[in-house]
């Protein structure tokens, strides 16, 4: 009878703790670097369905931005501009040179606590800007493969372990992000590879006495390659962040008109379009420097989808 | 001794009953891990769910759901953290409003119900911007779906300030 009351016990100890564990574990979020392959190939099934029921001035803006509504055509333009993706951080690499002569320029005014964290970032145009502004090749090197940083195209992207397919919250909860959502994050770092209109010498010269990132941007303000964000104030009373476009084309407007698209599409889940429509709202909010419903509508206008390095003005 | 294993084995009994409870609750109630609302905290107090559960249809489509809307502070203390991306708690928000909508698009009693909800949430002054679009589109989405909501959906337009209507479009 001893013995069996053990039992009984040992038996309601483990029950207790599948109670308590809800009977099964939390999802593990897949690895970025896989996901991030997974997602791209998800591109080559994707039906692109929504892009019709937009209203016709988004369709044909779609069309325009992203190339087309066939799954061939909107994965160009992501194939065309990432080629490459590190994760987590620079310090597994090897970058040469070790440090860089003028980083005025890419440095925050008013840096937040902890520094802003991001869940992709354009590396490479980055760091072929940079070459440019020492004067010096910019290369890292990833287990025997060397990657340059010389032309306005070198298309490497960071991924941040917020590049997730389960995105947990503070307070333990999570909720799982489809990857049309991290597509729409993937098109808006595209962008960025895109060098519209340039650089010119008197751009170099800028950077290299600009004594933040700010300062830059007042000093050229018609610079648009990469397309860098400006300095907005999303809230009224709310903080200075460095994530607006200034100039219409930029990249929070292609992650915005690609969200509007997938949350269009009728075959995405009710929880898929709830989360790319708060995409589209977040990054249309990051479009107020201008008036986008204006240049949406003004069909002499479109984007830029060229880039080019070094130029004369 | 004897008296030791009876009480055990009443023991063992409860904590059965307890867990065929808790896993019946997880597979179908509303508040699941998987199918988070805008109360996605872990720990869902189990009367909740069983009340959620034995309440009638009817009830189920008119009781109040109380969304939580994320207020302006919330919203820029996460923009200073990590202003590029999607905030946290607007990604929480439209995750938690997924399975209204999925009920109110499909149940146009029920949607009446949550249609009140969203204009509470559109028309919040304290509210984040953002948030408040969202709910302006689930608004719009669910008047296209019931015609029965256009008159009340046209009275919210109309009292909807300029940037919030700008940025549901």
């Amino acid at each position: 009878m001893l013995k069996m009351g053990r039992l009984l016990v040992q038996a309601a100890v483990v029950l207790v703790a599948m109670a308590c564990s809800g009977g099964a574990q939390d999802p593990v979020p897949t690895y970025p670097l896989d996901l991030v392959k997974q997602d791209l190939q998800a591109l080559q099934t994707e039906s692109f369905n929504g892009v019709s029921r937009l209203d016709p001035i988004l369709r044909e803006r779609f069309i325009d931005m992203f190339g087309g509504t066939s799954s061939v055509e909107v994965r160009k333009y992501f194939h065309s501009r990432l080629n490459y993706f590190l994760y987590p951080s620079l310090s597994g690499y090897e970058v040469s040179p070790s440090t860089f002569k003028y980083q005025g320029w890419t440095k925050p005014a008013r840096p937040s606590k902890g520094g802003p964290s991001t869940i992709a970032f354009n590396l490479g145009s980055m760091f072929w800007l940079q070459s440019l502004v020492d004067g010096t090749p910019v290369s890292i090197a990833d287990q025997g493969t060397v990657i340059h940083f010389d032309s306005h195209q070198s298309n490497v992207v960071q991924l941040s372990a917020q590049y997730t397919d389960v995105h947990y919250f503070e307070d333990g909860t999570y909720v799982r992000i489809p990857a049309a959502f991290r597509l729409g994050v993937l098109a808006h770092e595209a962008r960025h590879s895109d060098c519209t209109g340039g650089v010119t010498e008197e751009d170099l010269e800028n950077m290299r006495s600009a004594v933040s990132y700010e300062d830059f941007l007042q000093r050229s303000p018609r610079f648009e390659c990469a397309h860098f964000h400006s300095v907005c104030v999303i809230d009224p009373g709310g903080p200075e962040i460095p994530a607006c476009d200034e100039h219409s084309w930029g990249s929070y407007m292609f992650s915005w008109v690609y969200a509007e698209a997938m949350a269009a599409d009728p075959d995405k889940s009710e929880h898929e379009k709830q989360l790319l429509n708060s995409m589209a709202i977040s990054f249309k909010q990051r479009l107020r420097k201008f008036d986008v419903d204006a240049v949406m509508a003004d069909t002499h206008q479109k984007p830029n989808m060229t880039g080019q390095g070094m130029v004369k003005r | 001794m004897k008296q030791y294993g009876w009480f055990v084995i009443v023991i063992f009994v409860g904590l059965i009953a307890l867990v065929s409870l808790e896993t019946e609750n997880k597979e179908g109630g509303f508040i699941t891990e998987e199918n988070p609302t805008i109360h996605v905290h872990r720990e869902v107090p189990v009367t909740r769910e069983r009340r959620w559960r034995t309440t009638s249809a009817n009830r189920e489509r008119t009781r109040k759901i109380g969304l939580v809307i994320p207020s302006t502070q919330v919203a820029q203390k996460e923009m200073a953290k990590d202003p590029h991306s999607v905030p946290s708690y607007l990604v929480k928000f439209a995750a938690a409003l997924a399975p209204y909508m999925e009920a109110s698009l499909n149940d146009e009693k029920y949607a009446l119900n949550f249609f009140s909800e969203l204009q509470q949430c559109a028309l919040a002054n304290s509210a984040d911007e953002a948030a408040r679009a969202l709910c302006v589109r689930n608004a719009r989405s669910m008047a296209l779906r019931h015609p029965s909501l256009l008159e009340r959906w046209d009275i919210l337009n109309d009292q909807l300030p300029d940037a919030v209507k700008s940025l549901s479009e």
